[in-house]
């Protein structure tokens, strides 16, 4: 599996942090580096190493080299832990999220990104963890996603506005959840990100039986977080509904995300995480081969 | 309609608990989800739907629920009454061949029991009764049959019992709707020890008035061995069974010779006892009572005298103790063979062998092993000292001599490992540990013993008497391997080899039941059956009657006059339970 991580790498195009790294980021040319980019009018205390010489012969300008800016970004995943994640506890949702977390950090970490795992339960305040910047790293980020189990109910928009407002500095979010919320409850926060410099990513975490309850017959409906109930008879009909109300908060989800020039990509739980990654989000343009 | 079980009806209290339990489960079963942000924009189900559930399932339960307890209720409509069924139970033990008036009592039931076979069509089961049931016809409506195997019953020399064949016919009975039960017999209903309800439950019907009855109630022969024939005395008990004085002749008789002829004055219920002694000849000794009484199966006594003459014992030995101790026993004509000089020619013409500690090859119809060694049909397993016999078997020929040998003690034994075939008489205890002392069997017509102990010259001496009149008796029941056995009718005996069938003997294999008194001759031996019955022969009654059934057998088992819809309605629950299983397939899948 490693082999195939090894070869994508993320593609994060803003949230450029201050640490040198390995990432080039156009558009900030600066005194040092290795691949030029750019001149810049000669100033008193400029290094005389950078002055082109040619261009000083030839055109009698003083000029000095630019170089693109090389930096790391630091990747922050936002992991749902409310209850909602572990239901239903066939469709293993944490599980597969957890491998998809673990599947991105490992990519980051291999490309000399940061790492940084913040879970959020619903019955406890976020959990956030060091920053990892080593390969070897990703079993400390394995043990991170494994000490929380999930629980209680979370406001997952206001979980992303608070992050935004404590990580101030571009970086890189991506947040992994069922989203199973009202997507205008999401805009604040991303916003936030959104000025704050952040690329964000959204990946929706969704088991088979969420997508259809099967026919269950009459039932009361309780909602795991917040003990809501809600009767229902699950005629082929209701079934049928309900597919198209999941369709239709997928939509929206998706057309939230292009608002705020998010990336969105949905992973079903039955479906290899690998192949999510390579497929699914490489075509959704958040991951790309070496 | 009717409900022939009203007990069923608690049943139906598993309705209630049905619904009780759908609603309980409807409403445990709430299916948790991560939220209802979507399920809210759908319409909730209506409250009253959920109150009842309409559920598929739930209504084929109902319905199987309430067609189990139905179908147990046992609901009935009024009907033809089914044919009527009549089992009759008719007595064919020794006192049904008393004569009455009319003829014999088996005459006179048989007479009454073809009155209710000609009632009017039914069906029909015969049962005769003796020691045990015997169906004579199976349910039929062939009356003709019947009324044939009714002819064909005569009673048998066997003590009755009423208890399995009444039994049995109302088991049978019970079965068939509308039907009842005669008894034919010449016991009285309070006398035959049956349940009063089973009693209830029949017509009983009985015969038989007089008691005028002397039977011979006890032939007894006391022939020791190693004794003439002249030393045999034979032991007679007559008891008079009527309320009034008899006069009888006894005569006995010893194969064909008359041996003695007495007249025997007995008043009412009175017994005597005659011992004769002296018999003219051996053989079969009959004893007769003339004089002529109600019932002839009891006047009859057979027995037998065995021929005592000198007794040609061949005793192989290293020693002659053995033989010195044996030649004291009268009678005995002895020869002492050492085991180098044995052939089986040498014990050819021997009544018996005695092989003293050696186990040479032996092919003798008699032989008792002393102290076997290896090789005999029951080898010694080791030495154990001093031993004292601890139990025995009660009443075997072997032991005649012996009043009570509990106690007694033999100097030196040895533990026998007897061989399937054979069955130890006596157990000796020696440190704590019980064996086999004598052990003796009977094979292909054979007979052996193996003594456990040793026997030598101060065998006769007063401390070792015990060990001496058992070495005897031993030898005294291998000389009477040919005798005729001597039994009671309706016991069974193992006659050793399989039997052919013979009019008046029950046959199994090799055991027989003798149902009529006589001599027998089976697999080549004679087997003399007596019937000796006090209770039997006790004939005298009261005139009998006919009382009829006072509970009624079919509305017991509620099946008179009415169709039981039961079985249709579980039946349909049946197809209900599949039906419901089929449901929840569906929905499963």
């Amino acid at each position: 599996m490693n082999r195939l991580y090894a070869t994508l790498a993320l593609r994060i195009r803003r949230g450029m942090g201050l640490r040198i790294g390995d990432r080039r980021v156009p558009g900030h040319p600066q005194a040092t580096g290795t691949e030029f980019e750019a001149y810049a009018a000669y100033a008193p205390g400029d290094d005389l190493r950078h002055l082109d010489w040619n261009a000083l012969a030839r055109l009698d300008l003083l000029v000095t080299r630019r170089f693109a800016a090389e930096r790391e970004v630091c990747v922050h995943f936002l992991v749902d832990r409310s209850a909602s994640m572990a239901c239903p506890a066939l469709d293993r949702k944490v599980t597969v999220a957890d491998e998809l977390v673990l599947a991105l950090a490992w990519i980051a970490l291999a490309g000399n990104d940061a790492v940084r795992v913040t879970l959020l339960p619903g019955d406890r305040a976020p959990e956030p963890s060091r920053v990892w910047r080593q390969r070897a790293s990703a079993r400390a980020v394995a043990a991170w996603l494994a000490r929380a189990p999930a629980g209680g109910a979370l406001d997952l928009g206001a979980a992303i506005a608070a992050h935004a407002r404590c990580e101030r500095r571009p970086a890189a979010t991506v947040v992994v959840s069922d989203f199973m919320v009202e997507p205008a409850a999401l805009a604040p926060g991303l916003a936030a990100l959104r000025a704050g410099r952040h690329a964000v990513a959204l990946l929706q975490v969704l088991g088979a039986r969420e997508r259809d309850p099967g026919a269950v017959g009459r039932c009361e409906l309780r909602d795991v977080e917040t003990g809501a109930t809600h009767p229902v008879a699950v005629t082929p009909a209701v079934r049928a509904r309900y597919r198209t109300l999941v369709a239709a908060h997928e939509a929206a989800l998706r057309a939230l995300a292009t608002a705020h020039e998010a990336v969105f990509a949905r992973l079903a739980t039955n479906r290899p995480v690998p192949a999510f990654v390579a497929g699914d989000l490489a075509a959704a343009g958040f991951v790309s081969r070496r | 309609m009717t409900v022939l079980r009203p007990a069923g009806a608690v049943l139906f209290l598993a309705v209630p608990a049905l619904v009780a339990f759908w609603v309980w489960d409807r409403r445990r079963r709430a299916v948790l989800v991560p939220t209802l942000l979507l399920w809210r924009r759908i319409a909730p189900a209506p409250a009253a739907a959920r109150r009842l559930p309409a559920d598929p399932l739930f209504v084929l339960e109902l319905l199987l629920v309430v067609a189990l307890a139905t179908a147990h209720l046992g609901p009935a409509v009024p009907g033809a009454p089914p044919a009527s069924a009549l089992a009759v139970v008719v007595d064919v033990s020794a006192s049904m061949g008393t004569r009455e008036a009319g003829g014999t009592r088996l005459a006179l039931v048989r007479r009454r029991a073809r009155a209710m076979v000609a009632e009017g069509t039914r069906e029909v089961m015969l049962i005769a009764a003796a020691e045990r049931p015997r169906v004579v016809a199976r349910w039929t409506t062939d009356a003709a049959l019947v009324l044939a195997r009714l002819e064909a019953l005569e009673p048998l020399d066997v003590a009755g019992d009423l208890g399995p064949a009444l039994a049995f016919a109302l088991a049978e009975a019970r079965a068939r709707p509308a039907a009842r039960v005669a008894v034919l017999t010449d016991l009285p209903r309070d006398a035959v020890g049956l349940p009063p309800a089973d009693v209830a439950a029949v017509d009983w019907v009985q015969v038989g008035r007089t008691d005028d009855n002397v039977a011979i109630a006890r032939l007894a022969v006391n022939a020791p061995p190693f004794h003439d024939r002249a030393d045999a005395t034979a032991t007679v008990v007559v008891r008079n069974h009527a309320a009034r004085a008899r006069e009888v002749v006894l005569a006995a008789s010893v194969s064909g010779v008359p041996w003695a002829r007495r007249t025997l004055g007995l008043g009412a219920h009175a017994t005597a006892t005659l011992v004769l002694d002296r018999p003219p000849a051996a053989g079969e000794l009959t004893v007769v009572l003339e004089g002529g009484d109600a019932l002839a199966a009891d006047d009859v006594a057979r027995a037998w005298l065995p021929a005592r003459g000198p007794v040609r014992l061949v005793v192989v030995s290293e020693s002659d103790a053995v033989a010195r101790a044996l030649r004291t026993a009268p009678g005995t004509r002895l020869e002492a063979v050492s085991p180098a000089a044995w052939t089986a020619a040498r014990g050819a013409d021997a009544d018996a062998v005695v092989f003293d500690r050696v186990a040479p090859p032996a092919d003798v119809r008699r032989a008792l092993w002393v102290a076997p060694p290896p090789g005999a049909p029951c080898p010694a397993a080791g030495d154990a000292g001093p031993a004292t016999i601890v139990d025995w078997e009660d009443g075997h020929p072997a032991l005649a001599a012996l009043d009570d040998p509990g106690g007694a003690t033999v100097a030196r034994a040895v533990r026998l490992d007897p061989p399937p075939w054979a069955a130890p008489v006596v157990l000796a205890a020696a440190a704590g540990r019980a064996f086999p002392l004598l052990v003796v069997g009977e094979r292909d017509g054979r007979r052996f013993a193996c003594l456990g102990a040793p026997l030598d010259d101060a065998l006769a001496s007063s401390d070792r008497l015990p060990l001496y009149l058992l070495a005897l008796g031993t030898l005294g029941w291998l000389l009477d391997a040919d005798a005729p056995r001597v039994v009671e009718t309706g016991t069974s005996v193992r006659v050793g080899v399989p039997a052919s069938p013979t009019r008046g003997l029950r046959v199994a294999g090799d055991a027989v039941v003798a149902e009529r008194a006589g001599a027998y001759r089976v697999g080549g031996r004679l087997l003399l059956a007596n019937f000796v019955d006090d209770r039997e022969s006790e004939v005298g009654r009261d005139g009998g009657g006919e009382w009829r059934a006072t509970v009624d057998l079919a509305v017991a088992s509620g099946a008179r006059g009415a169709r039981d819809l039961g079985p249709a309605v579980a039946a349909a629950a049946a197809a209900l339970l599949v039906a419901e299983w089929l449901a929840w397939l569906l929905r499963r899948a």
